[in-house]
């Protein structure tokens, strides 16, 4: 019902309803003072000085309703960015880092050569190692000499050779 | 959608990516196999440390270097380039030794030796006598030989000696070439 009175000050209700309404506060003499002190409360109020807003407000809720917009907006452009960045950039930037790593690895691996070496390099090497080679085969002809003479020799064959004595004698010339 | 399966398809690529570099790595690695990895390579240069003065002869041919040596003498002697080609490395160092310090240093190449044998090299030839000290070692690889390393303790200006020899290695072809050659001080070469 009150907002049925509310709706009648303010001159909402449709015709026939408004109509219907008066017709009821007409057979309700309660109604009809709610009705007159709604409409006095009203009156009042309208006749009332409007305050005037404090200094600084305007300016401080501008800049608030601003500051709000912004970072609405920040958010909106940082998660965009971010979804793009997770999608697309971030394995990209992955790939890059593998295939630089494998470059630099293989960099690193073959490492400049030294330059060939001259004729003179190659010749000077060879007669060291016809040298090595000389010293080798010369060593084990003095090392096959030693093993015989202090080896076989008198731990072999001058054994056999007294002891062939011995069981053969010589016969004599 | 098309960003999604971008995102789906990214590890794939990287291992796409790795699969078409793994030629390159196993290039890399290959060329940079080196004879002292080889199980016949000895490493000479600590054997300074038992002398005073530094070496008085020193042979280190291997690698590229060899295989042009071995190509320098292709014409002049087949018989050697053939040996050579099956070489990796030869390197010699010759010391001076006191006659005061042949013991002391008879002594260490002796337990030298005992650590070869238990790395694997087997002694082909052990002799000595009051002013000289042989020392062979070769090291098997299946039948064939890997490895060879000889220690000459002897007094004199370069008369000791330390020698390894990496490769496929014929005893008998490298006394057989050996004998072609003259042996005289290094320096007359």
């Amino acid at each position: 019902m009150e907002a049925r009175v509310e709706a009648y000050l303010d001159g909402d209700l449709p015709t026939e309803e408004h109509a219907r309404f008066e017709h009821c506060l007409l057979a309700a003499p309660a109604w009809r003072e709610d009705v007159l002190l709604a409409g006095q409360i009203r009156e009042g109020l309208r006749a009332l000085p409007l305050p005037a807003c404090p200094p600084g407000v305007t300016r401080t809720v501008l800049r608030q309703a601003r500051r709000e917009a912004r970072t609405d907006w920040l958010g909106r452009l940082t998660a965009r960015l971010e979804d793009a960045w997770g999608r697309t950039w971030q394995p990209a930037l992955a790939m890059a880092v593998l295939a630089l790593l494998v470059v630099v690895a293989a960099l690193v691996g073959r490492l400049p050569e030294p330059p060939p070496p001259g004729r003179a390099e190659v010749e000077h090497a060879l007669e060291e190692v016809k040298w090595t080679l000389a010293f080798l085969s010369d060593f084990g002809r003095r090392t096959g000499r030693t093993v015989r003479r202090e080896g076989f020799e008198p731990g072999l064959i001058v054994p056999m050779h007294q002891a062939l004595d011995t069981l053969v004698p010589r016969r004599p010339e | 959608m098309q960003t999604r399966m971008n995102v789906r398809r990214w590890p794939c690529l990287a291992g796409l990516l790795l699969v078409m570099l793994m030629p390159a790595f196993a290039t890399t690695s290959h060329a940079q196999e080196r004879v002292e990895t080889d199980p016949g390579y000895l490493n000479l240069h600590p054997f300074d440390d038992w002398f005073e003065a530094d070496p008085t002869l020193e042979v280190n041919v291997k690698g590229g270097l060899l295989r042009l040596v071995a190509e320098a003498s292709r014409f002049e002697d087949p018989d050697l380039a053939e040996l050579l080609r099956r070489l990796k490395a030869v390197q010699v160092r010759g010391y001076a030794l006191s006659r005061t310090r042949f013991d002391e240093v008879a002594g260490r190449a002796t337990a030298y030796g005992r650590r070869l044998e238990d790395q694997g090299w087997d002694t082909v030839v052990r002799t000595r006598d009051h002013n000289e000290q042989v020392e062979m070692y070769v090291k098997l690889d299946g039948d064939a030989i890997a490895g060879m390393v000889v220690m000459v303790i002897d007094p004199g200006y370069d008369d000791t000696v330390f020698l390894n020899i990496v490769g496929d290695i014929d005893p008998e072809q490298i006394g057989r070439l050996g004998r072609k050659f003259n042996i005289g001080r290094f320096e007359d070469w």
